[in-house]
């Protein structure tokens, strides 16, 4: 009858033997995540946002398309089942593409300022109700995302990983310290696009990965379009 | 067997159930509405000092100066007389409010009591008690055979009393008991007429030949198989308490004191007929003449007081009033408890209590308009929603993933308010249609403007005063922004920006 000592001395001698094995198997489990909706997107990240981890998603300027991943996102969501709580730091959500549906699955907080987001996130996220919280502070004046202190995303961060909440922060530039992935969507709509279909614009949307995670040697940028 | 619950000075006990502390203290209670007014009611402390009704309160303060006046309140004993019955719900559904303060209860049909011993009588008696005072009550009860008897029971003797022996308990009541009148009482005085039993002993016959008619009325009184049909009360579904301070208050703990009592109280109610919380409503009254109110639902109906209470807590922590607080009442709405069978994929809410807590604490962070679900109202206007507290366990089940379209047309980024702007036309295509924006300048979006879609005109209401039309552009500036103008009868807004 095999001890659990063997065992362990059994799998040390197995992973010195044939360590490509052990790492092929560690790199090849799947990671949780939560799908977006937007297939690009996923396909960049692997699956979705990293599930139980921030993740930044910085627009530039005015047409990079945030809007639209997250209507995407809260579709996905009621699609999958689940709630959302979306923290509207500039109370700038389109309600009227949303369908009923959808909507009645839907936290919305509409704040009036970068600052009361902040507060009302750090309520959210002690909260255990919601696996995903969207702070959105895209369309907030510079002169407020700057008087963020830097220490705030940290115990939001700690907050988060108490929680198991998957928390993703929507900026205008890069703002979050220490977030485990952010992508990066430039200015790619324009007028024509208008009257055009959702789900189509979703699959033209080019994101770039600018950080994906501690287990990244150094710092990468990866395109999909 | 019957029951009957018996609140002595009933007008006294609907106005110190919210003061219990008061009861060991002289207290007076004013009928309000007489001149000059009198008093209804005192405390035994009140009146060991000679106070006694229906003095005035002038006379009361001369013989006791530290005598404390409370005014009548009707509303209060409606709300006293609520608790009452709810609370007597809980035991037996068979209730008659017979006076105001007094209930009698039909026991027949507790199959607890079905041959029951007088311990179990007692033991039954001695719970009601117990769950009337945590309301703060102080009730008398008593049982018997016949609601006559059980009256009786309740009003004289201890306050808890079995009538096991009809006659002999009949014999010994005083004969003030049978409530003759004040000619006749005086007459049975002279006689030296003590007790029922003394009077019986005189034969009908005979006191019907001396008083008249009322002896058989007397003699009905003091029969002990007499009895009569009663008339069931409707379970009342209304919790409401309400409190005037005086002097006004000025802190918040003794108004969260109060309210937690009042929670606690409700709480018990609730669970004694099977009830839920739907929402709260908080009203108050200032000393400068000016009232406030706030509503609070509870997404998740519960009967907890702990949840029930840090919700109101958690508004009050925000509530800041130009004046001290006269008055404050709180009502209960009650609601049937909700049970929902989850489907096996189908995500439920963790902790409903947390999210009450939550949302509370956000509204009260933001205000109740900021917090919410959308609900698209019934109108063609944009930007027609309401934002409604979340009903997660009632939203539809998960939409099929298949066939199912991304909303169109695309959704822009709104703001809120709409920006004023100033814009400039150019010259249309063709002379039949409109001139398109030619130029734009806002505090959000400004410059020259390089494409335009448009115009997608709207209109809605014209059946009605508030009429409305607006004409939509989808514009580009030069600088590559594309943004939604809005020409409406004020003038032109930016909307919202393509993002």
């Amino acid at each position: 009858m095999p001890t659990a000592a063997d065992i362990v001395d059994l799998r040390r001698l197995l992973n010195e033997r044939f360590p490509q094995a052990h790492s092929r198997a560690a790199a090849s489990a799947p990671r949780a995540a939560v799908p977006t909706g937007v297939p690009p997107l996923d396909a960049l990240l692997g699956g979705g946002l990293p599930r139980g981890e921030v993740t930044e998603l910085v627009g530039d300027g005015p047409g990079s398309g945030t809007a639209q991943v997250l209507h995407a996102l809260i579709r996905q969501t009621a699609l999958s089942g689940q709630f959302l709580a979306l923290i509207d730091g500039a109370d700038s959500l389109d309600v009227d593409p949303i369908d009923d549906e959808t909507l009645t699955r839907l936290l919305w907080v509409r704040c009036p300022s970068a600052s009361m987001a902040l507060k009302a996130v750090d309520i959210l996220l002690r909260d255990r109700n919601f696996p995903l919280v969207v702070l959105d502070l895209k369309l907030n004046p510079a002169t407020e995302l700057r008087g963020i202190r830097a220490s705030v995303w940290p115990r939001l961060d700690r907050l988060r990983e108490h929680q198991g909440t998957t928390l993703l922060v929507i900026t205008p530039q890069p703002l979050v310290s220490g977030v485990a992935v952010r992508v990066r969507l430039s200015r790619q709509l324009d007028l024509s696009m208008t009257r055009e279909d959702a789900g189509k614009i979703l699959w033209q949307l080019h994101f770039e990965l600018e950080r994906h995670g501690a287990s990244q040697a150094s710092p990468s940028a990866k395109r999909v379009a | 067997m019957f029951a009957v619950i018996h609140l002595p000075d009933f007008s006294l006990q609907a106005v110190l159930r919210h003061e219990p502390g008061l009861w060991t203290q002289s207290v007076a209670l004013v009928e309000g509405g007489t001149h000059p007014p009198r008093l209804c009611a005192r405390t035994e402390s009140a009146a060991r000092t000679g106070v006694s009704v229906p003095m005035t309160p002038t006379q009361a303060q001369a013989r006791c100066p530290d005598l404390i006046i409370r005014t009548r309140s009707a509303s209060q004993e409606a709300s006293a007389m609520d608790a009452l019955i709810q609370c007597a719900y809980g035991f037996t559904p068979l209730v008659e409010q017979t006076r105001p303060g007094i209930l009698t209860l039909d026991l027949g049909a507790l199959a607890e009591l079905k041959g029951a011993a007088r311990d179990q009588f007692h033991i039954w008696a001695t719970k009601l008690a117990s769950a009337l005072t945590g309301h703060q009550f102080r009730p008398r009860i008593g049982m018997g055979p016949t609601p006559n008897l059980a009256q009786h029971a309740a009003h004289w003797g201890p306050p808890i009393q079995i009538v096991e022996q009809p006659e002999l308990f009949l014999r010994q009541l005083p004969v003030a008991a049978l409530h003759p009148s004040s000619d006749v009482a005086t007459l049975f005085s002279k006689w030296g007429i003590q007790t029922v039993g003394e009077l019986l002993d005189l034969g009908q016959a005979d006191v019907t030949e001396r008083i008249g008619l009322e002896a058989f009325a007397l003699f009905a009184a003091a029969s002990p198989k007499a009895t009569r049909p009663l008339r069931w009360v409707q379970l009342p579904e209304r919790f409401e308490e309400q409190y005037p301070f005086d002097p006004p208050l000025e802190t918040a703990e003794q108004l969260l004191f109060l309210l937690r009592r009042w929670i606690d109280q409700f709480s018990q109610r609730l669970e004694g007929i099977g009830l839920v919380a739907g929402a709260l409503t908080l009203r108050w009254q200032l000393e400068d003449g000016t009232n406030g109110q706030r509503q609070l639902p509870l997404p998740h109906p519960t009967a907890q007081a702990d949840i029930l209470f840090r919700l109101l807590q958690t508004f009050l922590e925000t509530l800041r009033t130009d004046a001290p607080l006269t008055g404050v009442s709180l009502a209960l709405e009650p609601a049937r408890p909700v049970h929902h069978q989850f489907s096996l994929f189908e995500a439920a809410i963790k902790d409903p209590h947390q999210l009450q807590e939550t949302l509370g604490r956000l509204s009260a962070l933001l205000g109740p308009d900021r917090v919410g679900t959308p609900m698209r109202q019934d109108r063609y206007h944009p930007e027609s929603f309401l934002l409604i507290p979340p009903h997660f366990e009632q939203a539809p089940v998960p939409l099929p993933s298949n066939g199912s379209r991304l909303p169109r047309p695309l959704p822009f980024r709104r703001l809120r308010p709409a920006s004023m702007a100033r814009v400039e036309t150019g010259p249309a295509p063709l002379a039949s249609l409109p001139e398109p924006p030619h130029a734009l300048a806002s505090p959000s979006v400004s410059g020259p403007i390089r494409f335009s879609l448009g115009p997608w005109r709207q209109s809605g209401e014209w059946w009605e005063t508030g009429g409305w039309q607006r004409e939509e552009w989808d514009v580009e500036t030069h600088r590559g922004i594309t943004c939604r103008l809005v020409r409406t009868a004020e003038g032109w807004v930016v909307t919202g920006i393509l993002d």
